[in-house]
């Protein structure tokens, strides 16, 4: 009787078409009446079609690295981008653009204006020949709507995110809906927090993950989220409540179905007065 | 966005193993292959097997000369992608599963597609069972699979005698069948065929 590593080498040589003719007609019968030797075979031969491909094993090996390399790495949110994003995206800059110039042209003027108060206003004695001596105004007080430069770039808004706030599931399938927060809420601070509630619907999926990111296009390219909540979805609907201690500024809550990285909600929100 | 660069870039980078093509592909793709997966009442880990399957059928189809896409890449990956999900809700369910007609990948009726996709599956099942070999073992199968002269092998391996040579190979070969048949994987193919 065969050893099992003489077994092996029979299947090799018959595999190879290497067994003398007298060989592989006793072979094939042994190989009807063994169903054991039959199926060692069939995956010897499976094995040796798959392994012996080198170029398909590098991609194998390709492929095991990339999924291992990728699932390292932070999420990255990729969205699609359909031709409505682009239209609206532009236009949203082109808004930036024009806000953000008349500000700047009203900031010149302010300024302009200061100076024309501060210079010093001459006004001779009227009795007397003496050369007239300058009298100061009164200093007027900054503008009282003024933003300080490092805060208003705490609202600026988010160029990667604020095309998408308001927006709902890509393709149409609206899964995800939100009743609460409203967008742009402002959210006042009470004891330096502000109490944050959301509330919605969500189908097929017993979670939704909350994930609250600042204005900062870096922050958010590297998934540095301020705040990130798992909650459970009951009968469809999800509720949560909790403070939230951020500083004062814009921030984008976005929303996803466990199990997604694509968020399916985006939310616009502020924190402090909205000045 | 790897779309972007063109399917005929796409499909060479494939073909080649890029794996930078690999890498885009992958984070292009893989959200709606989880979507794909969790509707389907799987998990991500099928979603990353599914992934690489897909990856190793486009390569065994841009390999053959006759091969044409007759939609664009992203229409044709992920209707593989549709197919090898049915394929694992099968397994796992152990049951018939129909895949309705909008989700399955419509090609030319003498396609091989069912072949290729079981094969994927099973192409990924030996590499990862080899993979788990040590490094003689594998070094020593990789050239016997690949049809090395048993002299070539014994020289480049320093192995000094054919008896020796043979016991190895014996030895290497047994552990890679018990390897691939104690995968789970192994029993859910065989449930199929």
């Amino acid at each position: 009787m065969a050893t099992e590593q003489e077994r092996y080498e029979q299947i090799e040589r018959y595999l190879a078409g290497e067994m003398p003719e007298i060989e592989r007609a006793v072979f094939e019968i042994a190989l009807q009446q063994d169903s054991a030797l039959a199926e060692t075979l069939v995956l010897h031969r499976s094995m040796q079609q798959s392994l012996g491909n080198p170029r398909r094993q590098r991609l194998l090996n390709t492929l095991s690295d990339v999924v291992e390399h990728e699932e390292k790495m932070p999420p990255v949110m990729t969205l699609e981008w359909s031709w409505r994003r682009w239209l609206t995206a532009a236009a949203v800059l082109a808004m930036l653009a024009v806000v953000g110039t008349w500000q700047y042209m009203r900031h010149k003027s302010n300024i302009s204006n200061l100076a024309e108060q501060t210079a010093p206003i001459l006004q001779p004695s009227p009795d007397s020949g003496q050369t007239a001596t300058p009298t100061l105004p009164p200093a007027r007080p900054p503008e009282s709507n003024r933003l300080a430069l490092t805060r208003r770039a705490d609202f600026a808004p988010n160029p990667a995110l604020e095309p998408l706030v308001g927006t709902f599931v890509r393709g149409g399938n609206a899964r995800l809906t939100v009743t609460q927060p409203a967008n742009h809420t402002v959210f006042h601070f009470a004891n330096g927090k502000i109490n944050f509630e959301l509330a919605g619907k969500s189908d097929d999926t017993a979670t939704v993950i909350l994930r609250i990111f600042n204005n900062r296009e870096a922050d958010f390219a590297a998934g540095k989220s301020v705040y990130q909540k798992e909650i459970p979805v009951n009968d469809s609907v999800f509720a949560w409540k909790t403070t939230l201690k951020l500083p004062p500024g814009r921030y984008y809550a976005l929303l996803s179905s466990s199990g997604e990285e694509e968020p399916e909600a985006v939310l616009c929100f502020f924190a402090g007065k909205d000045e | 966005m790897i779309f972007k660069s063109g399917d005929p870039q796409i499909l060479d980078g494939i073909r080649r193993g890029d794996r930078q093509v690999l890498s885009e592909l992958y984070r292009e793709v893989l959200p709606g292959i989880k979507r794909l997966a969790v509707a389907a009442g799987l998990g991500p880990d099928d979603a990353r097997d599914v992934f690489q399957d897909a990856v190793v059928v486009v390569f065994e189809k841009a390999e053959q000369p006759d091969f044409m896409l007759s939609s664009s890449f992203s229409t044709y990956f992920y209707g593989i992608c549709r197919n090898l999900v049915g394929n694992r809700l099968k397994k796992k369910a152990n049951r018939n599963v129909t895949i309705a007609d909008d989700m399955k990948y419509r090609e030319d009726d003498n396609s091989d597609m069912q072949t290729l996709l079981e094969a994927a599956e099973r192409h990924r099942l030996f590499h990862r069972a080899f993979q788990q070999l040590g490094d003689d073992c594998r070094r020593l199968l990789e050239l016997s699979f690949e049809n090395t002269p048993p002299e070539s092998i014994m020289a480049t391996l320093g192995i000094p005698s054919n008896d020796y040579f043979r016991r190895r190979k014996y030895l290497c070969k047994e552990k890679l069948v018990q390897l691939v048949q104690s995968d789970p994987a192994f029993q859910e193919l065989a449930e199929l065929e």
